[in-house]
């Protein structure tokens, strides 16, 4: 009998903590996007100006590094007015990257009309980001069920979905039960240690569009590095290579793939295109799970730079900083098939979007 | 595996789980293998420590009992068990202080020393296993208790995870028997686990591993704090370790508890001690007792007929000895030389306590002695901090060379926030202890609480734990003895 009340008290005292956690978060609100550092730096910079701005550049260390504005806008056509602000940053994956979208263009819309986000799939979570502020701060009770049930339908290793679920589960635990909530709003914690610091907004500020170049000195130390053994971008190309040739290829993830459709819908609702950019270099284990995506998703939504075949100078070292990143030369050549992919999809949207108003 | 991490969260309640689900006669086996998987989760070979450990005192303490009454056997055994014990601890532990002291002699005599240092791993809570099982052969020998013929049961008395790696130390006549015993899910037992692992957690999460932050730099270079400013840390340094102990003693009392057993009370509010006796009798006490029993009676008996200087040596020399325990470092041994002389110098009345008695409230005397044996034991503990003498002597000269130095709280930075969840917490904590008056343990005094007022302080604690706690999985200060 009493073990009956002993659950009941622990079930009442637990909603009761949940309650009063709720209440601290609600009462001590930081800005919405709160808890990942990079992000909070290029939001205090784009804030203030985000009426001169109309296209946005969304994702991780690739876009943030890789993708140039200034040069980027330089190649669309002038009667488009393009003016990009790059808002990527390190780490910044999905589906944090989509809820950052979905806020962003409710909360602050400004004068934004495309979006381009970077594409990736939702099963890999990497042990540096574990107890990070950055992998909970966004984890609502909504993107913790998307993202249990991305993994139960995910074509990755079993190894890797049990890990993120896990993962993905500790950090839903430790954002439902404050944990530390207060070091974080006081910057206390040294667990955020390893994504933080940069002191980004100085050096973004310099440039005014949120880009963060490579320089010379990274590029040498880091370029010294990775030329002393390129083969792994070989199997990267090669992993990609035989995943396009597949006669049956697999079925895209769901879930994510619902996700996407929503993040589409929504977008169109407020004036905006968003584009899906997958960026060439994967590890090879997620390439089969994002090319999938690609073959569902919208033509004119996508611009697919993983092929190879179309790009072989995305793949080759002379323009790598490392597996996943470009040089100075990489970038341009990056930033300039983003932008004639671009202006392929936009030019599509809008003659779609023309047909449609009619 | 630490307490304080989710696998530890994920571990214990499917241990509790199995524990009562299964039927008695498997119990010890479960309980062993979880008790070696927690073990192993730091290093995998060092289990085979305990088992070496294990088997030596469990053929010892038969070998003993089979040859009772015929004392030079039994001693040989005993002498078997207490030699390939401490040789173990001091191979792991000792060997390369005792190594480098002599190699730092013999040359300042000009004699080579050739014998290299052992590049060793100290496994976790060798102290306090070693501690534990020559606690039982010592039992034995002494006829206090008769030797466990069940492997099983002796295994499992010897690494049993709760009390595993930071005690208490545990003596065969206490838990061998509740090893034994079947315990059933009771109401009772469940929910004082729960409240004293809750306020240890309460305290490391909070207290203690956030005083860290702060005063591990400063130990680390005591150079430019002086006066004030260094004897703080050294106070934060005291009220961090005792936190932190403490905590894990709470839990794993708590942990022991929920599964029906009931470990030694280990600290009984220490911090209100107003003798240093009286610190030593509340502040792990199951290392203190054991000393008294196992080295001071023996050698008081040895020496008492030198009289007040007997009675001296033999307390310095059980305190040296505790703290030689604490750590391979002269720091430590200093700490518990220290600590034996203010213990022995209560011997002797001074002239200001007869002053103080002859014209003070007996609660102001009272009051007047717990700030002096606080601020007194903070100067002892600065030697845990530091480790080393150059250190030590260093910490002592800011300190005393320059009193009056300005306090600026220069180790905070100007954080205040962390300086205001520090300074309340630790008044928390103050107020419980006060209030538990005679109970050692927070879930005796919770018990006697209305049911808003236990209530209230459950939601204060645990709220007050997750939105102000570290979590970072830091290890407890006392699994490096």
């Amino acid at each position: 009998m009493r073990h009956r009340e002993l659950i009941l008290k622990m079930c009442a005292g637990l909603i009761l903590v949940l309650l009063i956690n709720f209440g601290i978060r609600r009462t001590f609100d930081p800005s919405w996007y709160f808890g990942n550092e990079t992000l909070g730096h290029k939001m205090q910079l784009y804030l203030p100006v985000q009426d001169s701005f109309n296209t946005l550049f969304v994702g991780s260390s690739t876009i943030f590094y890789n993708l140039d504005p200034l040069y980027f806008d330089s190649l669309m056509p002038r009667e488009w007015n393009i003016r990009s602000f790059n808002l990527g940053g390190g780490g910044s994956l999905p589906p944090e990257t989509y809820r950052f979208v979905k806020e962003l263009i409710t909360r602050n819309p400004g004068k934004v009309k495309n979006i381009i986000l970077e594409l990736r799939d939702v099963g890999i979570f990497s042990e540096n980001h574990r107890n990070t502020l950055r992998k909970r701060y966004w984890l609502t009770p909504a993107w913790y069920t998307f993202m249990l049930r991305a993994q139960w339908h995910s074509e990755l290793p079993a190894d890797l979905r049990i890990r993120t679920s896990l993962f993905t589960t500790e950090s839903f635990l430790e954002r439902s039960l404050n944990l530390g909530y207060f070091n974080d709003l006081y910057a206390l914690d040294p667990m955020d240690d390893k994504v933080s610091g940069d002191r980004l907004q100085d050096i973004v500020r310099a440039r005014r569009n949120g880009m963060l170049p490579v320089s010379a000195e990274r590029e040498h130390e880091r370029g010294a590095l990775f030329y002393q053994d390129t083969s792994r971008l070989l199997l990267i190309a090669n992993a990609c290579k035989s995943e396009l040739s597949l006669e049956n290829p697999p079925r895209p993830n769901p879930i994510h793939m619902k996700a996407l459709s929503g993040l589409i819908e929504e977008c169109r609702k407020h004036g905006i295109h968003l584009v899906f950019l997958l960026h060439p270099k994967m590890e090879k284990v997620q390439v089969s799970e994002t090319l999938a995506l690609t073959r569902a998703l919208p033509e004119n939504h996508l611009i697919n730079l993983s092929d190879p075949d179309s790009f072989p100078e995305l793949y080759l070292a002379e323009n790598s900083l490392n597996y996943n990143h470009f040089n100075r030369k990489g970038t341009r050549v990056l930033t300039e098939q983003a932008a004639k992919g671009f202006y392929k999809v936009h030019t599509a949207y809008l003659n779609t979007a023309v047909f449609t108003n009619r | 595996m630490v307490f304080n991490s989710l696998e530890f969260l994920l571990f214990f309640p499917l241990v509790v789980a199995g524990y009562y689900l299964i039927p008695f006669r498997f119990r010890w086996m479960l309980l062993l293998a979880a008790s070696y998987y927690f073990y192993m989760c730091w290093k995998l070979e060092y289990v085979f420590l305990i088992l070496f450990s294990t088997l030596v005192d469990y053929v010892a303490g038969i070998m003993i009992e089979k040859n009772r009454g015929r004392r030079p056997v039994m001693t040989l055994w005993l002498i078997f068990s207490l030699v390939l014990n401490l040789g173990l601890l001091f191979t792991f532990k000792y060997f390369n202080f005792f190594n480098e002291n002599l190699r730092i002699l013999f040359n300042a005599v000009n004699i080579v020393w050739h014998v290299p240092s052992l590049n060793l791993l100290l496994p976790v809570g060798i102290s306090f296993y070693t501690f534990q099982t020559l606690s039982y052969t010592i039992e034995v020998y002494r006829g206090n208790y008769r030797a466990e013929k069940h492997p099983g049961y002796f295994a499992l008395y010897v690494s049993y995870f709760p009390q595993l790696v930071a005690g208490p130390i545990e003596r065969p006549g206490n838990l061998l028997p509740q090893l034994r015993q079947q315990h059933s899910w009771t109401y009772d037992n469940v929910t004082d686990g729960l409240k004293l692992m809750a306020w240890g957690f309460f305290k490391k999460l909070v207290i203690a591993d956030r005083i860290a932050v702060y005063v591990d730099p400063v130990f680390a270079d005591p150079s430019g704090y002086y006066g004030l400013n260094m004897l703080i840390p050294a106070m934060l340094l005291h009220i961090r370790v005792y936190c932190d102990f403490s905590a894990y003693s709470d839990i794993a009392i708590g942990a022991a508890r929920i599964m029906g057993v009931q470990l030694s009370v280990n600290f009984d509010r220490p911090m209100f001690a107003t003798s240093f006796r009286s610190f030593w009798r509340k502040w792990h006490i199951t290392l203190t007792r054991f000393v008294m029993d196992y080295i001071f009676k023996p050698l008081i008996s040895r020496v008492n007929h030198w009289g007040t200087a007997g009675r001296f040596f033999a307390i310095v020399m059980s305190f040296s000895i505790i703290g030689l325990w604490h750590g391979a470092a002269w720091g430590m041994v200093l700490f518990g030389f220290f600590n034996g002389l203010l213990v022995a110098s209560e011997s002797v009345k001074w002239p200001w306590q007869r002053w103080m008695d002859r014209f003070l409230h007996p609660r102001i005397v009272n009051f007047l002695n717990g700030v002096f044996v606080f601020v007194m034991i903070c100067t002892t503990v600065v030697c845990f901090g530091a480790g080393s003498l150059p250190k030590l002597s260093l910490i002592y000269h800011n300190i005393f060379s320059a009193p009056l130095t300005p306090l600026t709280m220069q180790m905070f930075n100007g954080d205040l926030y962390s300086m205001m969840v520090l300074l309340l917490s630790i008044a928390l904590v103050a107020i419980v202890e006060f209030a538990q008056k005679d109970q050692p343990l927070i879930s005796g005094w919770i018990n006697r609480l209305p049911w808003y007022g236990r209530w209230l302080f459950y939601l204060m604690i645990i709220t007050l734990m997750f939105n102000f706690g570290l979590y970072s999985n830091k290890a407890y200060i006392y699994f490096q003895f």
